[in-house]
């Protein structure tokens, strides 16, 4: 990976609250991870889904428009997802407020 | 024959010449040979089917059967008992093959001789034989159930028929089809690999079709051929993937930025809201407001790579109000030399630089062009050099040195401006000169700061008798420099001895005057009126001027002991000034009170810079160890209707020409 991406990836990985990064490529196979292996594969299965699903909503309604980000905000955590064509980059924090 | 048998029938005239004729030569074929041919026989009786049984039917014109009349000349006499000899005799030659003997149609009474006449008195009567089997082939196919090795075959033709169903399957059948080209062709397998096969699913959506249409003639088409389904699962999708990866990277770049600030925007969520004057903070005891101008502190901009230097310069994008450009070097000249760095910062993301572009030298001055994406970086060895801001790697696109006409020192001020024909870039540094470059950083005036000493005589103010028993020509340093835009353009240059400079527009000095004791550090003309302007000096004071009053100011605010490092009016509010001295950022609002400020805050480092954020609800500064402080103004008055009647009615001696 290019080396800048790569640094940018470390600092969220070393970001206050941050406790999981995953990269999930478009197969939905992960390809970087900083958690476990059960909890990596849980997450990318679980979150390669809804990021479609929700893109599709998205297209759906106007196929001009496309999905840029998500943002699902639980009790405990939050988890952001960046997808794209090729990726999809899963980042799980929480915030401390 | 046959059909000339027919022909003949038809016309049911005996009493023909041709009729006769043609019995004649029948007879002729077959007189010599009267032999049997089933076959022919068959033809002949089946013709008297049809025929009606005329006694006469001369017709049998069948080789066997034919009427061997041959000694009867007369045309139409037939020998009746001859005729029935034939047939009798062909009956007992072909035995079963005939069927019943009754097959003649012919009943003609022995010894008679049919005439004419006789014909048309007797009845012609029409009757039907029975059937008779001309031709027979037996079938040499079986059924295939038939195929039993100890069934009742009977004729040999069946039993061979049998032998050839069992070998159906070699070579020797054919299926063959008229009217078409039989191509031979011969089937053959051989032995191989499992094929892989493999179940995808794909779904065609209203976007997917959307995709489709837009995507056509691009790039993008070859990306979705790409061996998405070629490549198999188990070989090296680690090395595919990492080729793709570098192709998606800049990609997966972006939007690991953008993600960086959703996780920071997480943990400074109220700091942000207040940033941008989204929380609301509403008091129940608002009644009785008492207009605290709060400085609440929100959070500060530091990171590892700006720690050993300190913040020299902050200047806020043009377009996009959130992005602040920061120049980061050495606040001494005395302090060893470590670089330079310029960061932008943006207010989304609070823990890290978007963007850093490290130097050689300590980069002291720096402005944003009016078009936002070049940014003009001025250093301390007098280069000059355009950025661009959009790629993250340092690209200077100009440069300006020595060489082409920049400053001998390190630059100190840069400002981009409106000029004639478009942008220009003014700069200003401790050699003395004003420098107006174009765009592309190619010299369009100068103005050097060269003071004479007949009108240092005239015009001096102030204890400075110093100056007087000097005779020689004085360049003085630019630390600073304002343009006040109005009826009469007039550009103020603040020097490092203490003198500002009023220069006309044709850059030619109208007066000197002497504003403080030591450098001025900044000089600002107001946003709200372009006659009221403030310098701020080394001598703890910050002095306003108008263009009423010419050699004295007509305010002077006691800001502290120490040197008054940067002083900014409120780009909002107009009797607002926020000054920066020592380690305390104060604030003063001239409508309320002159003589202190109104807040006061001990920030807790050396200050060195100051700037308002765009909208005037924030300052920003800027110390030593190279962290920048964000505050935020609350609980501020409205905002005065008539900015200008506000400063008129704080300021009393200022008076508009």
């Amino acid at each position: 990976m290019a080396a800048e991406v790569e640094e940018t990836l470390k600092r969220i990985q070393s970001h206050k609250g941050v406790f999981g990064t995953i990269v999930v490529n478009s197969e939905g196979i992960p390809i970087k991870t900083t958690m476990d292996n059960t909890s990596t594969v849980q997450y990318a299965g679980l979150v390669s889904q809804l990021a479609d699903k929700a893109r599709s909503v998205v297209r759906d309604l106007d196929p001009t428009n496309d999905l840029t980000f998500l943002r699902v905000r639980t009790k405990k955590h939050e988890i952001m997802l960046a997808p794209d064509k090729d990726y999809i980059l899963i980042v799980i924090q929480n915030p401390s407020d | 024959m046959f059909q000339q048998t027919l022909r003949k029938l038809n016309t049911s005239k005996f009493a023909s010449k041709q009729n006769s004729k043609k019995q004649q030569a029948g007879d002729q074929q077959s007189a010599p040979k009267p032999l049997v041919d089933p076959f022919l026989d068959r033809i002949f009786l089946q013709a008297s089917e049809i025929e009606t049984s005329a006694k006469k039917s001369c017709c049998f014109s069948t080789k066997a059967g034919s009427f061997e009349k041959s000694e009867s000349q007369r045309p139409s006499e037939v020998d009746s008992i001859r005729l029935q000899e034939i047939l009798r005799k062909n009956h007992a030659l072909n035995g079963n093959a005939f069927g019943d003997k009754g097959s003649s149609a012919l009943e003609i009474p022995a010894g008679e001789i049919i005439t004419e006449q006789k014909l048309e008195q007797e009845k012609i009567g029409l009757h039907e034989t029975e059937t008779i089997k001309l031709l027979e082939i037996q079938s040499t196919a079986t059924p295939k159930d038939l195929l039993l090795p100890d069934a009742n075959i009977e004729s040999a033709a069946t039993a061979v028929a049998a032998e050839h169903v069992v070998d159906m399957k070699s070579k020797k059948m054919v299926e063959a089809k008229t009217q078409t080209m039989n191509l031979q062709v011969k089937q053959k397998s051989t032995m191989t690999t499992p094929l892989l096969s493999r179940d995808v699913e794909c779904e065609a959506t209203v976007w997917d079709l959307f995709d489709a249409t837009m995507d056509q003639g691009e790039t993008s088409r070859k990306e979705e051929l790409n061996p998405k389904f070629i490549s198999l699962p188990w070989c090296e999708t680690g090395r595919r993937e990492s080729q793709g990866e570098e192709q998606k990277a800049p990609q997966l770049g972006k939007s690991a930025m953008v993600i960086e600030r959703f996780l920071a925007s997480n943990l400074y969520k109220s700091q942000q809201a207040m940033y941008f004057g989204q929380s609301a903070k509403i008091d129940d005891k608002k009644r009785t407001t008492r207009f605290q101008y709060e400085l609440c502190p929100l959070w500060t901009y530091h990171s590892a790579a700006t720690k050993n230097k300190s913040v020299l310069n902050l200047a806020w994008n043009t377009t996009n109000s959130n992005i602040l450009a920061v120049a980061y070097g050495q606040f001494l000249l005395s302090e060893d030399k470590q670089g330079g760095l310029v960061c932008c910062w943006s207010t989304k993301n609070l823990t890290q630089p978007e963007r850093c572009y490290p130097f050689e030298h300590s980069v002291s001055a720096l402005a944003f062009s009016l078009n936002s994406q070049l940014l003009v970086v001025g250093l301390q060895d007098g280069k000059i050099i355009v950025l661009d801001v959009s790629h993250a790697e340092k690209k200077a696109i100009v440069q300006a040195s020595l060489k082409n006409g920049g400053h001998v020192g390190p630059v100190w001020v840069l400002k981009s401006v409106q000029w004639t024909h478009g942008e220009a870039i003014v700069s200003a540094g401790e050699d003395g000169q004003l420098l107006i470059w174009s765009l592309n950083l190619s010299r369009i005036g100068r103005f050097f700061a060269r003071i004479p000493i007949s009108l240092q005589k005239k015009e001096k103010v102030g204890a400075a008798d110093m100056m007087d028993e000097v005779p020689i020509q004085e360049v003085f340093s630019i630390l600073d420099f304002s343009v006040s835009n109005g009826a009469d353009p007039l550009i103020l240059v603040a020097t490092k001895e203490g003198y500002l400079l009023e220069v006309e527009m044709e850059l030619q000095i109208q007066r000197v005057v002497r504003a403080h004791l030591g450098p001025i550090y900044k000089v600002q003309v107001s946003p709200f009126c372009w006659q009221l302007a403030l310098t701020a000096g080394a001598d703890g004071k910050v002095l306003l001027w108008a263009r009423s009053k010419k050699d004295a100011p007509i305010l002077s605010l006691a800001v502290s002991a120490s040197a008054v490092v940067c002083a900014e009016w409120s780009p909002s509010f107009s009797t607002i000034v926020a000054c920066a001295s020592g380690t305390f950022l104060s604030i003063w609002d001239l409508a309320r009170k002159t003589h202190e400020p109104v807040t006061k805050v001990n920030i807790g480092a050396a200050l060195t810079s100051l700037v308002f954020s765009p909208d005037g609800m924030n300052v920003l500064v800027g110390d030593r160890t190279g962290k920048i402080h964000v505050h935020s103004l609350q609980d501020m008055p409205y905002k005065p209707l008539m900015p200008v009647e506000a400063l008129l009615k704080a300021i009393p001696g200022l008076v508009l020409l």
